[in-house]
């Protein structure tokens, strides 16, 4: 399908009745098996078939989600070697209905330029797209390899700051070394400007999933734990990310889990690289991995130009809020505590209703105990998180090293039932024999 | 803002004042429907009622509104909008017959927002909403298949597309594609006759 080719919207009415006919057909064809979507094509004239293919893909794409498939690009390209847009074109719908984040990206899509074209990469989709730059999913060809391209988008530097900045952003990932931090392949310059080509985490990043409520205390610190100890490597490093936040903690789905057992993958990732994840996997079997490091500064800092107020409010220290050239492993603790916040509670420690309101609260206030909100969270995670949220650097003194060895010990101590839990199995125990006696009796009449 | 009607939701939708607009929307789509309801089964009691598909639709978009489930005031695709567009655009049409200026071309003429408006009204006008109780049951023959059927009422009903398609046990695809041609059929039918149809759009 070119861009020419009309879609559904776009056809005749009786053109469009005729495509709608033939998916009606395909659709009931389902649910007795698997049926061949290249018979039905022919059911509509040629200039109608792009459009039928679209519609023919999206009911075949629902149905295999539906059975726990998990259907590639590659599968499909290898029928339909022509139609690479139309199967483009069906991941970004496939895209639209899971991921709210993508709608809206796709709604300002017409006015996006196409991807860039970049020798030795097939471009397969977008990932995101930034204030700063926009990240695609592209196949590296000679290697066939799934990876993300990262373009900063042009006219807000010139191209020497663009160049240099990139070339810093690469030396810094290439720095380190961690299974929790995105790794580095190649940096690379084409027509489109500059790119970084960084290894591709499946699974979207921890800000999807993120839907306003608290996630498990356990769960929390599992995922945590990990992220902490890239952190503490990259401080060893002299590395300062200084933008971490939940947008850009990535999610690697085929990688290692974040369970030290021996579960086997979902057999769906066994199985090559996925056209996207079939169904949304726990968070449980995720690996957490740092990324974007565009804000990262080496130890000690070099004051470089830009301006010191760059991250995000939500999740920046009062020092980088004051404007200060922040540059200690102290703003990562903060990042970290105002993360694990977010995760705990539902929200993160300080929100106004615009940038500069939220400024004044991480510079002003205090945030709100963790366990006022949710009275679930462990008080050890409580005083944990708080301890990343100190206003003054000087008192924010716990490490990486610090903070990743209180959450193992949260994690593997052991657990004691308390009494509580005593009452509430006393409670069941004495339900049960009562309906028990209830029913003895009715059945005694 | 001041109330307006139809176009003027629309406008203020895009302008940012989505709530204000879906407030108004709601109130008007309230006592729409009673009226329409209330008329359709004063014409319709002579008739086994219950078979009226109009009539039962209607029945259900009062409950909808009685449950505080009001269909979404969303854009000019919207089932809700294409059906009052349609039936005001017919009021003009029969008032411009009366007086005699009704012009040869009135299936290919643009939209005229403001003559609508003024038929649409700030408050639902009982004549108005006997005419979309009419509009709606001409609509829902044309539709000829069953599913489309179905998928106009629900979607009428402020149902999403993925509630329906677990409703009806189809794709949220083919429910968006349906509703994609009930569109066109239903604009369509309002200017047939005058059309060659084929490849005109």
């Amino acid at each position: 399908m070119s861009p020419a080719d009309p879609t559904f919207d776009q056809l005749s009415l009786p053109a469009k009745q005729r495509v709608d006919a033939a998916c009606a057909r395909f659709e009931t064809a389902w649910r007795d098996g698997h049926p061949d979507l290249a018979a039905y094509l022919g059911e509509v004239p040629e200039a109608e078939q792009p459009a039928l293919l679209l519609e023919l893909l999206m009911i075949e794409l629902e149905f295999r989600r539906r059975q726990g498939e998990s259907p590639t690009v590659e599968e499909y390209l290898v029928r339909f070697p022509a139609s690479e847009a139309v199967l483009r074109r069906a991941l970004r719908s496939l895209l639209m209905e899971t991921d709210p984040d993508a709608v809206s990206e796709e709604a300002s899509e017409k006015q996006q330029p196409l991807p860039p074209s970049v020798p030795g990469y097939n471009i397969l989709h977008e990932l995101g797209r930034g204030g700063m730059g926009v990240v695609y999913c592209a196949r590296h060809t000679p290697l066939n390899r799934v990876v993300a391209l990262k373009f900063i988008l042009p006219g807000r530097q010139s191209d020497a700051q663009q160049r240099e900045r990139f070339r810093r952003e690469a030396e810094v990932i290439a720095r380190l070394r961690h299974p929790n931090i995105v790794q580095i392949f190649d940096l690379g310059v084409t027509d489109a400007g500059c790119y970084l080509t960084l290894e591709f985490a499946d699974g979207g990043s921890l800000r999807q999933r993120l839907n306003g409520s608290p996630m498990n205390p356990v769960l929390v610190a599992r995922l945590m734990e990990p992220l902490v100890r890239a952190v503490m490597h990259a401080h060893r490093h002299g590395v300062i990310h200084r933008d971490i936040k939940p947008a850009n903690i990535l999610l690697s789905i085929s990688g290692d889990s974040i369970f030290a057992d021996n579960r086997p993958l979902p057999d769906i990732y066994t199985r090559g690289q996925t056209l996207y994840p079939v169904q949304p996997v726990s968070l449980r079997d995720c690996t957490p991995k740092l990324s974007d490091f565009g804000l990262a500064r080496l130890l000690g800092g070099d004051p470089s130009g830009e301006t010191a107020a760059a991250g995000t409010p939500a999740y920046m220290s009062p020092e980088q809020a004051a404007g200060e050239e922040a540059c200690t492993p102290a703003v990562d603790m903060w990042a970290l505590g105002a993360t694990m916040y977010e995760l705990l509670t539902g929200r993160p420690p300080f929100k106004g209703a615009s940038a500069r309101e939220t400024l004044r609260l991480v510079l002003e206030s205090f945030p709100v105990p963790p366990r006022t909100i949710n009275p679930a969270i462990p008080g050890q995670l409580e005083a944990i998180c708080l301890k990343c949220l100190q206003k003054n650097p000087a008192d924010r003194t716990i490490t990486a090293r610090d903070l990743a060895q209180e959450l193992h010990q949260f994690l593997h101590q052991p657990r004691r039932l308390g009494w509580r839990w005593l009452w509430s199995a006393m409670a069941v125990l004495v339900a049960l024999a009562a309906t028990a006696y209830a029913l003895w009796c009715s059945l005694s009449w | 803002m001041d109330a307006g009607s139809v176009t003027t939701w629309l406008r203020a939708l895009s302008s940012g004042q989505g709530e204000v607009a879906q407030n108004l929307w709601e109130r008007y789509f309230a006592r729409m429907v009673v009226l329409a309801r209330n008329k359709l089964r004063a014409s319709a009691s002579r008739a086994a009622d219950e078979e009226d598909i109009a009539l039962s639709a209607f029945h259900s978009f009062f409950r909808a509104a009685s449950e505080k489930r009001f269909p979404r005031l969303a854009n000019r695709d919207d089932l809700w909008q294409v059906l009052v567009v349609l039936t005001a655009r017919k009021a003009i049409d029969q008032r411009k017959y009366e007086t005699r200026q009704k012009r040869a071309d009135t299936a290919t003429r643009p939209l005229d927002d403001a003559a609508i408006d003024t038929i649409v009204g700030t408050d639902p006008d009982p004549a108005f909403a006997a005419m979309v109780a009419d509009e709606f049951r001409v609509l829902l023959e044309k539709l000829g298949d069953e599913q489309l059927r179905q998928i106009a009422v629900r979607k009428l009903e402020g149902f999403t597309n993925d509630e329906i398609a677990a409703d009806l046990g189809c794709t949220v695809r083919t429910v968006g594609r349906r509703l994609a041609l009930i569109r066109d059929l239903w604009e369509g039918s309002s200017s047939e006759g005058t059309e060659n149809s084929d490849e005109s759009r």
